[in-house]
């Protein structure tokens, strides 16, 4: 699922925002990516995602 | 919800609710966000907007939040129980108002109450100045009742019901 998918159907949810953020299949990684307007139905939605999809990147070593 | 970053010292409280006779209640992500949403619903009175809401003229701001809930245990053996949080219902909020038959907010509630299925967003407004802190919740009304005692002025009672996990925190 597309994070903009999900932030769809958080925005448009009347549930537990936490429980669908917790089901909702996203890339960690676009979800570290993701820019939304501040003080924004997304920008609540895109917290809780970021709550249940921690993300850290990789870094490579040479060894 | 998105906690309010604002500490008040000292404030008035106000309690707001959409005006239209079949409101679309404001989704649970939006009711944590200020601008263009809860805005709307507060009065200018209050730092909001007011293009889509009304006062409702109560007495005072009773409690809300959650009732207790939870499940009890117990070992064999074990000198204490155990108590376990577990899913508990928003509180219901009894409101008394003065009765005017006039006031567009009290019919809307009473209308409201006859129906039972109409879902509408309440802010409760804590103002300070120019700073504001709204819990928004939705909700729907019930038990509305008129006290006309003559020993005393009219008065209107009504209980409104929060639906479960739709609430959020803003502020200005």
């Amino acid at each position: 699922m597309k994070v903009s998918e999900a932030l769809d159907v958080l925005v448009s949810a009347y549930g537990d925002l936490d429980l669908i953020a917790r089901g909702l299949p996203v890339s960690a990684s676009e979800v570290a990516n993701a820019k939304v307007k501040a003080d924004t139905a997304e920008a609540i939605a895109l917290e809780l995602l970021k709550k249940y999809n921690p993300y850290t990147a990789v870094k490579e070593t040479t060894e | 919800m998105a906690a309010p970053n604002k500490v008040l010292p000292g404030f008035s409280a106000s309690l707001w609710m959409q005006s239209a006779a079949t409101p679309t209640a404001l989704t649970t992500a939006n009711l944590s966000v200020w601008s263009g949403q809860v805005a709307t619903i507060v009065g200018t009175t209050a730092n909001g907007t007011g293009s889509a809401g009304v006062q409702v003229p109560v007495e005072a701001i009773p409690a809300f939040g959650q009732d207790d809930a939870v499940a009890n245990f117990a070992v064999a053996g074990s000198r204490q129980s155990d108590k376990i949080p577990t899913q508990s219902a928003p509180t219901s909020m009894t409101i008394t108002a003065a009765w005017n038959p006039s006031d567009t907010a009290l019919l809307q509630i009473r209308s409201d109450a006859y129906s039972g299925i109409v879902d509408r967003t309440f802010v409760i407004a804590a103002v300070d100045g120019a700073s504001t802190v709204a819990y928004a919740f939705n909700g729907r009304v019930s038990e509305f009742q008129i006290d006309a005692s003559p020993n005393a002025e009219a008065k209107c009672t009504f209980t409104i019901h929060p639906r479960g996990n739709q609430y959020g925190w803003s502020n200005t």
